[in-house]
């Protein structure tokens, strides 16, 4: 068809829609005039337009507004709605009953307004709404249900409270102080609740705390402000605070400022309820500046109850307390004033930590007793951490309900009682299912399980806490499963980059299972294997390497080990060896695991991805690049299949990739590798993870590789930093960071700088009391060039000598870094003068190359052309084109 | 070498056609391995792709560089990757209805389970719609931001540059069209 065809009918077709519909007939016969085909043509269309087509008539459009206006009248859900509470910048709340009568209670219904990411939103219902609809206790109100509409729209359904806000209240009904404080001693403990529960209310006001004509307390809308929050303003700069959808003026100073809203968040919007309800004002002052938000500045000084009450002229105020303003401020002068003042404390951390603390100083203070300083929060460390290290918070995740976990607590209780009705019997398979099912619970805590879903960190941490206690309280008859039960923790832990907490169970969790007569010897192994693995990721490679072979001869030794847990052991020691080093057994021992592995679980799992993630960097420190360079890759293209693009595993991928590149001068590749990873980390894992220090470190050698020093060092500084923040002072990582920076300072020349980092990495080697240690004498080496850089050829040369002789001891001849030494040595040598002592060595690595390396090997070719320019440096012409033939031929 | 969706995303928007190809491949992968798990059919009330297809945005975009813009290219491109992911889906079903079989399908091309009925109705969708964008390709583009991910009419608005009122008139003479076109009354 024509475009001016097709415009036609267009245009005739859109005016027409424009008609009564017993006109268009007749329009379309005028606009056609006699062109009877067109006319044909737009009636055709008229006809279609009256027709349905399911396919497309049943896409909703979502608009805002539109759709809630049209809800009232209607159903929802199978709820009726029966009339409109309220409305605010979230959405509407209706008054509802069920349609079909199953309940006659009337129900509130919150219809929430859809926003550009609603989906977000459904999913985070879904995971949420079950704890939330758990959260039983005669101060909160219930959330009973939730769901979508047909168009799309969340909602909530929640317990329906006839009654006044609480500031209301206490006015309407003039309550004096000592009653107001009980009334708010209710509101604490429902809070309380909610925080043992680990739910964070994040929008306590008055108006979410009603008082029912009875003189009950009801929370209202616990948890909700976070199941609707637009998850973009999580992320988004905090320029933009009405998106959060919170109360400014009873919200804490780190709900404005983004950061971590803890259960010390609630802690303040009760202080500001509890401010009201004593002073009758509001503690920001009202006239106050605004900032350009429009928001309330938080004053850094919130001023005392005591002078705002004495400030205040209001009678009414006194009047409605039964009280004047002298007795007000006597009453309210020193515990009150200050228990206020703690909990509005700006610095949550100085804050009472939760509502059961400012709750037990008021119980305290209508009791009569002293009010207390508080003791630091034994959650302190965990924020500290959290602080640090936003990985966690980024990627902890937890898919249980946590009254899902009491209740197997309860349930765990409940056995105990019956081991001690009949202490033989033991109910062996229910424990091993409770066992199974924590075991879920605790992988759940665990970044890189894929399965999992996000939570806060808080609440993950805490899970495990308490999850420790009761194992170590509760289970002490028990070792298989308690043993079962550390490893899970210890592997939480461990997810969570609290290695000593992790090792500390992992431990106590082999010991038991040494100890166990009968233990089943697959259990055993795992647990050598979990330790083992532990080690090597906090760098004690030692330890790993002695355990992993008692575990290897183990399953040599032991019946009926199953191949999935030799392969494990395998693995393990062939990573550890790796970094001993010890390639070729390395080699051999990753290709077993790989083997028995694929065999085990056929070509696409995360193990065979661990396995040939490692087998690929191993073929890299032995040279065999284009082996490498085919299994890394293959090893990216694996994980990226198993796990999707946004992976800490797939970034460990890409880093290996980015060094393998590097290696073998594919600098551009490597950079965008290495980039990649970076960014797969910082988005999985946080800024300041671990892992991101590690390819921050491996950038900045790109970097160097590339020639861009300034950023290079840049990078490696910032690399420094973060080891030095997560690693005791002497751990190989730091080392390792240092000796990079020192390589980078070789290269630009300020070798003082170069100089003090590798002897400060020398000095952490050093330390940790290995003398014939690999890393020493590659850091020797660098000493050793840093000082021939520098002129001082003696003293780099019995370094080189130092470096040469551990060399000799733990690798072959043909090593490239022994080789490289050697061959710095005879430079040196040269230089000096000593023209035989130069020859001698050259002439041994050119026969220990010649014996393992073929003629085109790039060290084979160095260190002939070494040879050319010794003889022409001492005038040997013969012989200098004699070695110059050699390395023509090649 | 391998490059984050939301940079791919960036060169699209400067026009580069190996970003188009690139990003649309993995938005493609996502969205089938997305379907692989869920059944399609017609007895909901719609398919579900808008949720596919979020999941997908999620999945892909890092939450720091979601944003308007990127979301609405996103989109666009997934809407071409939804229509594949079913269409291809359903020839499959059609192919294996007709007891052919096919040889050397790949596991995860049989992987997501897609109504008969629906099946025919989608081929049938997209041979029409392939036949309106030679007519008129921004209807077609309408029918296709809007069926394959739900897009409102006034995000399709938006990302063609024109009124939510030319939306929705090009959408109903668009749906007026594909329904003579897929079922002429008899004369």
């Amino acid at each position: 068809m024509d475009t001016n065809r097709w415009n036609k009918i267009k245009q005739i077709f859109n005016d027409s829609c424009e008609c009564a519909p017993e006109e268009k007939r007749s329009f379309v016969r005028d606009a056609c005039g006699d062109d009877a085909e067109l006319e044909q043509a737009v009636l055709n269309l008229i006809n279609a337009d009256k027709r349905s087509y399911t396919l497309l008539d049943e896409i909703p459009d979502y608009t805002d507004d539109e759709l809630i206006d049209t809800a009232v009248s209607k159903q929802i859900g199978p709820y009726k709605v029966l009339k409109e509470l309220g409305r605010g910048g979230m959405g509407v709340v209706y008054l509802v009953e069920r349609a079909d009568k199953q309940y006659q209670k009337k129900m509130a219904l919150k219809l929430v307004k859809r926003g550009m990411d609603t989906d977000e939103i459904l999913y985070r219902f879904r995971s949420e709404r079950q704890i939330l609809a758990s959260l039983e206790h005669p101060n909160i109100a219930r959330l009973y249900d939730g769901g979508a509409t047909e168009d799309g729209s969340p909602y909530l359904v929640m317990e329906y409270i006839e009654g006044e806000p609480i500031t209301t209240y206490c006015d309407n009904g003039k309550l004096t102080i000592d009653e107001r404080l009980q009334l708010f001693t209710k509101i604490c403990k429902g809070v309380q609740f909610a925080h043992q529960n680990l739910i964070v209310h994040r929008d306590l006001k008055p108006s979410n705390v009603m008082v029912t004509n009875n003189g009950d307390v009801r929370l209202l809308d616990f948890g909700i402000a976070k199941l609707l929050q637009d998850p973009a303003d999580q992320e988004r700069a905090y320029t933009q605070p009405w998106a959060r959808r919170i109360s400014p003026r009873y919200a804490s100073p780190e709900q404005f400022s983004g950061k971590r809203i803890t259960t010390a968040s609630d802690v303040y919007s009760l202080g500001i309820i509890l401010y009201e309800l004593l002073t009758g004002t509001h503690p920001y002052n009202d006239d106050a500046g605004k900032n350009t938000f429009g928001l309330p500045d938080i004053p850094r000084n919130i001023e005392s109850p005591v002078s705002r009450v004495q400030k205040t002229d209001n009678v009414e105020i006194f009047h409605t307390r039964q009280t004047t303003k002298s007795s007000l401020s006597r009453r309210i002068r020193n515990d009150i004033s200050m228990i206020v003042l703690t909990a509005l404390h700006p610095d949550p951390h100085l804050r009472y930590q939760s509502a059961e603390q400012l709750l037990r100083d008021i119980e305290r203070h209508l009791s009569g007793h002293p009010v207390g300083a508080h003791p630091p929060s034994p959650l302190y460390r965990f924020k500290k951490f959290i602080a640090r290290n936003r990985a966690v918070t980024a990627s902890i995740v937890i898919i249980f309900s946590i009254t899902m976990l009491f209740s197997i607590f309860f349930w765990m209780q409940s056995e105990r009682i019956a081991l001690e009705r009949d202490a033989v019997k033991i109910e062996r398979d229910k424990a091993i299912k409770l066992a199974g099912f924590l075991n879920g619970l605790f992988d759940a805590a665990n970044p890189f399980n894929p399965t999992t879903e996000r939570i806060d960190t808080l609440r993950a941490a805490e899970l495990l806490k308490r999850g420790a206690e009761r194992v170590h309280a509760e289970l002490t008859g028990q070792p298989v499963i308690r043993s079962q039960m550390l490893r899970s923790i210890g592997l939480a832990y461990q997810g969570m980059g609290l290695y000593d907490e992790a090792h500390s169970y992992l431990s106590d969790a082999l010991e038991i299972r040494k100890n166990i007569d009968g233990i089943d010897p697959n259990e055993l192994i795992e647990s050598y294997t979990d330790k083992g693995f532990l080690l090597y990721i906090n760098g004690e490679y030692k330890e790993s390497e002695s355990l992993l072979r008692e575990a290897l001869i183990l399953t040599e030794t032991l019946p009926n080990i199953s191949m999935k847990e030799k392969a494990n052991v395998m693995h393990t020691l062939g990573i550890t060896l790796i970094m001993i080093p010890e390639r070729e057994e390395a080699e051999s021992l990753l290709r077993g695991a790989l083997f028995m592995r694929k065999e085990i679980f056929g070509n696409e799992h995360q193990e065979i991805a661990a396995t040939l993630g490692a087998l690929g960097t191993v073929l890299d420190d032995m040279g065999k690049f284009d082996e490498a360079e085919e299994v890394l890759q293959e090893t990216v293209q694996l994980r990226e299949s198993l796990y999707g693009n946004d992976h800490p595993s797939v970034a460990i991928g890409y880093n290996n990739l980015a060094n393998h590149y590097r290696e073998v001068g594919k600098l551009e590749q490597a950079e965008n590798a290495i980039r990649e990873a970076i960014r797969i980390n910082r988005s999985v894992l946080g800024n300041d993870h671990l892992y991101v220090a590690q390819n921050l470190q491996l950038l900045g050698s790109i970097l160097r590789f590339k020639g861009d020093y300034e950023n290079a060092e840049k990078i490696l500084e910032e690399t420094l930093e973060l080891y030095r923040q997560y690693h005791p002072d002497n751990h190989s990582a730091i080392s390792v960071a240092l000796f990079a920076y020192a390589g980078l300072h070789l290269t630009t020349g300020r070798l003082d700088t170069a100089e003090d980092a590798i002897r400060e990495s020398l000095q952490m080697l050093w330390l940790q009391g290995e003398e014939l240690d690999y890393p020493i004498a590659v850091n020797l080496q660098r000493l050793g060039t840093i000082l021939y850089r520098k002129g001082d050829l003696a003293r780099s040369l019995e370094t080189y000598a130092r470096a040469i002789r551990i060399f000799e001891v733990i690798v072959p001849a043909t090593d490239n870094r022994l080789i490289s030494a050697k061959r710095m040595t005879a430079m040196i040598q040269l230089d000096l003068g000593d023209f035989t002592s130069a020859e001698s060595i050259l002439k041994d690595i050119y026969s220990d190359l010649q014996a393992t390396r073929s003629e085109d090997d790039t060290l084979v070719q160095q260190t002939l052309a070494d040879l050319v320019q010794l003889y022409q440096a001492v005038g040997d012409e013969e012989k200098a084109s004699y070695y110059s033939g050699l390395l023509q031929q090649h | 070498m391998k490059q984050s969706v939301t940079s791919l995303l960036h060169d699209i928007t400067e026009g580069n056609n190996e970003a188009f190809n690139l990003l649309y491949q993995n938005i493609y992968d996502e969205l089938r391995r997305l379907a692989s798990k869920v059944k399609f059919s017609k007895t909901g009330d719609t398919l579900n792709t808008t949720a596919l297809v979020h999941e997908a945005y999620f999945k892909l975009i890092p939450g720091k560089d979601r944003n308007w813009k990127n979301k609405s290219h996103f989109f666009c491109v997934a809407a071409r990757a939804m229509r594949q992911v079913l269409i291809k889906q359903a020839r499959f079903k059609k192919a294996e209805k007709r007891g052919g079989g096919i040889p050397n399908v790949s596991f995860n091309d049989e992987a997501f389970p897609i109504d008969d009925n629906l099946s025919d109705e989608l081929l049938s969708l997209d041979q029409a719609l392939t036949k309106l964008e030679t007519i008129d390709d921004r209807q077609a583009k309408i029918i296709e931001y809007r069926f394959f991910t739900g897009m409102s009419m006034k995000e399709t608005a938006e990302v063609l540059g024109i009124s939510t009122e030319t939306v929705k008139r090009d959408w109903r003479l668009a749906r007026a069209w594909l329904i003579h076109e897929l079922d002429p009354p008899e004369e």
